[in-house]
């Protein structure tokens, strides 16, 4: 196990969890490195959710160090490891379904806004600027994403596709340094997996690092700059996508021994 | 835009001076009365408005808060302190001003600390309460939150009826009346009814603006954040708990000061006040309200306990704010007086007349 800083973004060291009886994690450790695009892949099982649980804070791991811009983030609550700059979306959307478009973006900024309950009430100086700067930086964001047509809009009435797009946006809108991202394209149609796939580019482009996990194999070989596959809780490899495809190991997970020797020749 | 949000508290204003001047004319002061506990039921409504409605979180003990802060003004402005006028204590507190010499209904001298002093005694015990019953449990959801309430709601009575300080069953009396200023009083005497009764407005008028200025802020996004996903909240950096927390202490402050006011001008407080049916008929004007509008909480909670209050349901009152309750939560769980219910039926209508026209 590597100890004291390294140039990573996020460092995951030997990491385990166990729910009850079942070892969902064992032993996993690996770096993801700032500006780019990391992808996990696996089957179904393989511990995938769980890994991305216990960097957003949702639950500590039983054994094992998580560390982000050289802070130890294990045992952290979630909104302490949101305020380091760490966003993440949900497999399935969690949008504020009562709150329009432009406030679920609102809210996003959050970590980037300060105004406390005692500034609220008074409706100080202070608070009625950065109340505009929030709204005028959502509104960025809403523009960037294409959504600006439906900022007015109830969360809820929305169609599923722009749903995943506005969760997708609230995330982005509070500047983290990395960004999760839950099976992205899970539910989408092509042309909207598509245009997924342009959004993550331009977000990387904003220097924002992703990791996702995603069981859309053509999106996450295309856009991945790296790919890490977990299988049965334990790390199988990480590499290039290139050199991930090609791998006898992954092949035979993702299709099952038999196949493996037949579709290498 | 701005100034669009004003509208609601111009007519609220102009509507509070209308009742009073034709009621005043009427020769009908003595509605005034009722009128005037009305609008501090408000005042605590529009504070679990805040935590019910925004925060999507429950109390059935809010009746305990209001005793708390009831109940301390009432000791603290009954304590004669005649006795000890040699204390060191007490004359250092007669000094600066802190306490005031006065006379009993019967005219026996009295000395007694200022309900000023008293206030801020009050609200400083009501937070502090507030905080420690808030930590733990808060940590509870729906209705394991509204039983947990609903002990604290039991622990203020049983020990108000326990301890003697509190006057038991009787409760407090003579509860002496507290001058703001020299010549404005909250008090129950009947030549100064109309005063009161704008007392009594512009502290529900406070309390609307500091709850609309709260809600249209960060922070009431955070709490509108909360209600509508908890976790989807938390990933976004809101501290879930400490904002739960800060409202609940917030609306209880709320009711605490409605208690302080209404011990002053009812001249009394008595256990009858903050039993469990009082926490249940503040949840039930919240829910008729529409939860977080707090205008509509503003005039459900107005309406509501005045004709309460003038015994048209006499002796089957309690059982009307209940069923009230049952009637909203089946088929209007998100409360009945809401603006979105006003807005979606003009549409309907708008759209229909537009067909009837194409047509």
């Amino acid at each position: 196990m590597r100890r004291g800083k390294t140039d990573a973004l996020l460092s995951v060291r030997g990491v385990s969890r166990r729910f009850g009886g079942v070892q969902a994690l064992e032993e996993v450790s690996f770096e993801v490195r700032p500006g780019l695009i990391k992808g996990i892949i696996g089957p179904n099982g393989a511990g995938k959710s769980t890994l991305f649980n216990l960097i957003a804070g949702d639950f500590p791991p039983n054994v094992g160090e998580i560390w982000f811009n050289s802070h130890v983030i294990t045992g952290l609550a979630p909104h302490a490891v949101a305020a380091l700059g760490i966003a993440r979306t949900f497999q399935t959307t969690r949008l504020f379904e009562h709150m329009t478009v432009l406030e679920n973006v609102m809210v996003g900024r959050h970590v980037r806004s300060r105004t406390g309950f005692t500034g609220s009430i008074l409706k100080t100086p202070g608070a009625r600027a950065e109340e505009r700067a929030v709204q005028a930086r959502a509104g960025e964001i809403l523009d960037l994403f294409g959504l600006d047509r439906y900022a007015a809009h109830s969360a809820g009435d929305l169609a599923f596709g722009i749903k995943r797009k506005v969760e997708f946006a609230r995330a982005v809108a509070s500047e983290p340094a990395l960004l999760l991202l839950d099976e992205p394209a899970a539910g989408l149609n092509i042309a909207e997996t598509r245009e997924l796939s342009s959004l993550i580019a331009t977000v990387k482009n904003l220097g924002i690092t992703v990791l996702l996990v995603e069981h859309d194999m053509s999106l996450v070989m295309n856009i991945s700059d790296e790919i890490l596959v977990l299988n049965e809780g334990r790390k199988l490899i990480e590499g290039a996508p290139r050199d991930i495809q090609r791998n006898p190991d992954v092949i035979s997970v993702y299709l099952g021994e038999d196949e493996c020797s037949s579709s290498a020749t | 835009m701005a100034a669009r949000r004003y509208i609601p508290l111009a007519i609220f204003i102009v509507l509070l001076a209308v009742v009073q001047i034709t009621v005043s004319l009427a020769g009908a002061n003595y509605y005034l009365t009722q009128l005037t506990m009305s609008l501090y039921y408000a005042l605590i409504a529009v504070g679990l408005c805040l935590f019910m409605g925004y925060a999507g979180q429950v109390s059935m003990g809010h009746a305990g808060f209001f005793g708390i802060g009831a109940y301390v003004q009432a000791v603290v402005t009954t304590s004669n302190l005649l006795p000890f006028k040699d204390a060191g204590a007490v004359r250092f507190l007669d000094s600066i001003g802190f306490l005031i010499h006065g006379k009993t209904t019967l005219g026996q001298p009295v000395l007694y600390v200022s309900p000023w002093l008293a206030l801020l005694f009050a609200l400083l015990i009501t937070v502090g309460i507030a905080f420690l019953i808030g930590v733990p449990v808060l940590k509870l959801k729906g209705h394991y939150l509204a039983m947990a309430t609903l002990g604290f709601n039991v622990i203020v009575l049983t020990l108000v009826l326990g301890v003697k300080p509190f006057g038991g069953a009787d409760g407090l009396s003579g509860v002496p009346p507290f001058a703001l200023v020299p010549g404005v009083a909250v008090s129950g005497r009947f030549d100064a009814r109309v005063g009161n009764y704008y007392i009594a407005a512009v502290l529900l008028i406070l309390g609307i603006v500091v709850a609309m200025n709260l809600v249209r802020s960060r922070v009431g996004r955070a709490l509108r954040a909360i209600h509508g996903n908890e976790s989807a909240a938390g990933s976004l950096g809101i501290n879930t708990s400490r904002y739960k927390l800060y409202t609940f202490v917030l609306s209880a402050v709320f009711a605490a000061l409605g208690g302080c006011f209404l011990a002053h001008y009812n001249a009394a407080i008595g256990p009858s006040d903050i039993d469990i049916m009082k926490s249940v008929r503040f949840v039930a004007i919240v829910a008729v309200g529409g939860m977080d509008s707090i205008w509509g909480v503003v005039y459900s909670g107005i309406i509501l306990t005045f004709i309460s209050l003038r015994q048209v349901f006499q002796s089957y009152d309690e059982i009307f704010f209940a069923l009230i309750l049952i009637v909203v939560m089946l088929f209007s769980p998100r409360g009945f007086f809401r603006y979105e219910y006003v807005k979606n039926a003009l549409g309907k209508l708008r759209a229909r007349l537009r067909k009837e026209r194409a047509g």
